[in-house]
């Protein structure tokens, strides 16, 4: 036993087979256990094919199948679910079941063309939308313009002349024109409109109508950069023009001032949400050819707000870094990373296997105003095999080794980043029970880690990482990886890790795991627990919501008291609770008079008698005029007015 | 707003109470009138609101002489009809503020069946009821809401019928929006309802009670000298998305219920449900008037 155990470490640390050691596993020839029942998808109804419908839509052929079979009876629906087998076995090219589908379109199944199909799909239909709503938006702002020209062409002396009206009328011959001429000319003033607000129309009329609306689409972050700034200028005029045709259309152009305010201003007029109007620029990118260059020239155009869609597809993310540190390049990874730290960009990654499940995000992607980037796994590139591109990407999806994220600037700081699309989020890796049976055909089921070391049995160009040990051989020196993961690096291990694979008859095997693809594990899983701590990052603050604080107390009354008291021997008016009832203006308009909100205040005493004063308490509807005590004692009737007063001091 | 709106926003003017101030009004001193065109000259004034963008429609009777006062446009209608000129103005002209001003006569009486209407068609308006309870302009006739016994010209033994209540009946109309009840002689009150009012999508109804002091001078005398006979909804709790509530409060008129009764913003406007997407250019109206009269042309054999 002794003896084995060496064998195994030494397989482990070097990934060299000795003479005796455990056995080598040739590429192909097995795979991780977990994904063994998988092998036929044709026979399971999962998410793919999906239908990509015309008015943008995707749908899953498997819901329009039970919906479009709802409520038939049983032969019909066998027949369509015969039928939806066979196109996912590739029998078929497209639907010709027995009952209708409520949508129709192309099919589009998990393969290396899908991740750009999709976007493209979704981004063409938005931008139909866009540039129709744009176009109708234009179309609206000349036909106000025209209108405005039309009208001044009606009221012109040649509008108005005796041909013209004939003409308007279809060329009658029973009405006298010239008299209607006449007398049109004379009810109506002309007043043309200024020559150079005309001028201006006129060309507002031509400016409006330059828009190349695309659809650019580009391979390549230069060309798509070019095509941008050649096409700014003509986004920047055009976008004056419009703003210019509002103003002129609501008849708010003011010459001395937007004048020389459309001459100086320039792409300030072009904001971000005025820039999502226009039409926007799909780029969609190799992510094997992410070099430095390219990288540079991305980052510059995410930089630069422009409105630009990248679509980055990996096929192959288990390719080895040709320069560098050993292991693989990963460069997903620094992609995400880059595009994060812009902090304005939007940013959806995940596996070709889970779009359909992120449609909403990538969807909300596409829609938002500024830059986005999807990074996107086809699973159809590297060594996999006869395994599917969808059972290979949703394996990487499942090792965290491309897990789903997505960034989206527009909500809240604690909503913004998001692992939600991945399984288990919470955990280091997703757990799944493995069942099988044993040597006495009993079933015995185990809890299983899917981790990137399984996810590279997958690919036959690491197979050489992998030695199964007969079962003979096995012994209590080994562990799961995700248990050889969580132990420190760097210290020689007490065990050996291995994970389970499952050969061609579907018999399961322990397989020992060379310490490269350990460590290479190992820093996936640092990766994963730094987007793990981001998004707890972003939830620390809502946590620590500042402790509810006692009900304030009520607002003392100090205002109130901190008001001078009113001198009742003093004339007033309590302005704020006048009721503008006309009263005491029209008594005396110089002594009365009005603030700016039309409430009465008392402004100048002197220009009118004690007598006037009362006489506006008297009638002051709301009672607030205060007449206090006569200011000239020589005034005649004193006292009766004193007297009559008193109920309004 | 966008930001180009933004931008250019910044160049927007700034208006008096004077740039709104058409005519000088001829109601009576001490009419509740005079307090309602202060509140919306106020409300055009804090809301910039463009004159040559604003109108203001009316029926008959002294409230409908409010287009007069104004120096927006206006349209001073026929008895009873101000609230479907209103309604065209809005569904041709999509870009103006619609205010409506009517009388309790012009509202309740002769346009009632427009009242009802426009409430289900839910277009967006303002409309303000004055609501003095008496026919002012032709000299003291009982109105549609005059409380039972009110001695006028037409009824010199007391009113034989219950007053109608405009609050209970707007709210009982299917597609209600807002309604909101306000009292002339509280002007603080007045403009924050009426503001409230503007602000609303939809058709807003505001009973605004006034005082007649011509031909009925004391029926509001005991309300306004003790406050405790007005109820102020905003500070009372009122639930104004209650419709049952709204109703409930809608009913009593001691205390008098002030404030916003019932709001809801989710209600649809006509002028939206008929809006089309479509572009109406002068070819598309040309192609539709051809495609009507091709129905009726005799072509030649």
């Amino acid at each position: 036993m002794h003896a084995d155990f060496q064998a195994q470490l030494a397989f482990h640390l070097t990934g060299q087979n000795l003479a005796e050691g455990p056995q080598p596993v040739a590429a192909f020839e097995m795979i991780p256990a977990l994904l063994a029942r998988y092998r036929n998808l044709a026979a399971l109804r999962y998410d793919f094919p999906l239908v990509l419908s015309k008015d943008g839509a995707i749908h899953r052929l498997s819901t329009l199948v039970d919906e479009a079979c709802s409520g038939v009876d049983e032969k019909t629906r066998k027949l369509a679910l015969n039928h939806e087998r066979g196109i996912r076995a590739g029998n078929a090219k497209a639907w010709n079941g027995p009952v209708p589908l409520a949508a129709d379109g192309e099919l589009a199944d998990c393969d290396a063309k899908l991740p750009g199909r999709l976007v493209a799909h979704v981004w063409r239909a938005l931008e139909e939308k866009r540039s129709r709503a744009m176009k109708d938006n234009i179309e609206r702002l000349k036909s106000k313009l025209s209108d405005i020209l039309a009208a001044d062409d009606a009221r012109s002396d040649e509008g108005r002349s005796a041909q013209t009206l004939r003409a308007s009328f279809g060329g009658r011959d029973d009405l006298d024109f010239e008299a209607l001429s006449g007398l049109l000319k004379r009810a109506l003033p002309a007043r043309p409109l200024p020559a150079s607000r005309k001028r201006r129309i006129e060309s507002l009329l031509k400016r409006l109508g330059a828009l190349d609306f695309g659809p650019f689409v580009f391979d390549n972050c230069a060309e798509a950069l070019a095509a941008y700034r050649a096409r700014l200028p003509q986004l920047i005029a055009l976008s004056k023009a419009i703003a210019a045709a509002r103003l002129e259309a609501a008849g708010e152009y003011v010459e001395a001032r937007h004048d020389e305010f459309f001459e100086r201003c320039g792409a300030s007029l072009l904001g971000a949400e005025g820039l999502a109007d226009f039409p926007g620029t799909l780029v969609q990118l190799d992510g094997a050819e992410l070099g430095m260059a390219h990288n540079a020239q991305l980052a510059e155009m995410l930089a630069l707000g422009m409105p630009v869609k990248v679509l980055v597809q990996f096929d192959d993310i288990l390719h080895r870094a040709p320069v560098g540190r050993p292991g693989f390049a990963l460069r997903s990874h620094a992609l995400a990373g880059m595009a994060l730290g812009l902090q304005e960009v939007y940013v959806l990654q995940c596996c070709a296997s889970s779009l359909y499940e992120m449609r909403e995000d990538l969807r909300k992607g596409l829609e938002y105003p500024g830059a986005a980037v999807f990074s996107v796994f086809s699973g159809a590139g590297g060594e996999s095999g006869k395994l599917p591109a969808y059972l290979v990407a949703a394996a990487a999806a499942e090792s965290r080794v491309f897990p789903a994220l997505r960034y989206d600037p527009s909500l809240q700081n604690s909503e913004r980043f998001s692992l939600a699309g991945n399984p288990q989020a919470d955990k280091d890796w997703a757990l799944r029970e493995l069942a099988y049976e044993d040597a006495k055909l009993q079933t015995v089921r185990e809890e299983v880690a899917f981790t990137l070391a399984d996810f590279a049995a997958c690919d036959g160009r690491y197979a050489g990482w992998f030695a199964r040990v007969p079962k003979e051989r096995t012994n209590g020196g080994m562990v799961p990886v995700r248990e050889s993961v969580a132990a420190p690096a760097g210290t020689l291990p007490e065990k050996v890790p291995y994970v389970l694979l499952a050969d061609g008859l579907n018999r399961l095997h322990k397989a020992i795991v060379a310490d490269e693809l350990i460590g290479e594990t190992r820093r996936c899983l640092e990766f994963w627990r730094s987007l793990q701590e981001r998004v707890h990052k972003k939830e620390a603050p809502v946590t620590e919501t500042p402790k509810a604080e006692a009900p304030a107390p009520a607002p003392a009354p100090a205002a109130e008291a901190e008001k001078p008291a009113r001198n009742p021997d003093e004339p007033s008016i309590e302005t704020p609770r006048c009721s503008t009832c006309e009263e005491c203006v029209k008594i005396n308009n110089r002594m009365f008079a009005y603030d700016a909100n039309k409430q009465a205040y008392i402004a100048d005493l002197n220009a009118g008698t004690y007598r006037e004063l009362v006489e506006a308490a008297e009638n002051c509807q709301v009672s607030i005029i205060h007449p206090g005590k006569p200011r000239n004692a020589q005034e005649p009737g004193l006292e009766e007015l004193i007297a009559r007063a008193e109920p309004f001091l | 707003m966008n930001d180009t709106a933004c931008l250019l926003k910044l160049y927007d003017e700034k208006y008096e109470l004077e740039d709104y101030q058409g005519g000088v009004p001829r109601w009576c001193s001490g009419c509740g009138d005079n307090a309602i065109l202060a509140a919306v000259q106020r409300l055009c004034r804090d809301e910039a609101l463009h004159p040559e963008k604003t109108v203001f429609v009316s029926g008959i009777g002294c409230s409908s002489r409010f287009p007069h006062y104004m120096r927006t446009y206006g349209f001073h209608g026929i008895h009873g009809r101000a609230l479907p000129v209103a309604e065209g103005v809005r569904m041709a002209r999509p870009d103006l503020h619609v205010f409506v001003n009517t009388g309790d006569g012009d509202c309740c009486s002769i346009g009632a069946a427009h009242w009802i209407h426009a409430v289900r068609y839910n277009m967006n308006l303002s409309v303000f009821l004055h609501d003095n309870q008496i026919y002012g302009l032709t000299k003291k006739q009982a109105s549609p809401t005059s409380p039972r016994g009110t001695k006028s010209n037409t009824s010199p033994r007391g009113s034989w019928l219950e007053a109608l209540n405009p609050l209970t009946v707007t709210l009982g109309v299917q597609n209600v929006s807002f309604v909101a009840q306000v009292v002339d002689w509280m002007p603080d009150v007045l403009y924050e309802v009426v503001r409230a009012a503007f602000h609303h999508k939809g058709l807003s109804f505001v009973r605004i009670i006034q005082r007649c002091p011509e031909w009925l001078p004391d029926q509001w005398e005991p309300f306004i000298k003790d406050p405790k006979r007005v109820q102020r909804l905003e500070s009372s709790g009122h639930d104004a998305g209650n419709l049952d509530r709204a109703r409930e409060v809608a009913s009593k008129m001691d205390p008098i219920p002030v404030g916003i009764l019932y709001r809801n913003e989710n209600v649809p406007c006509y002028e939206d449900l008929r809006r089309s997407p479509k572009l109406r250019t002068p070819e598309l109206v040309r192609t539709g008037l051809e495609a009507e009269f091709d129905k009726f042309t005799v072509w030649p054999s």
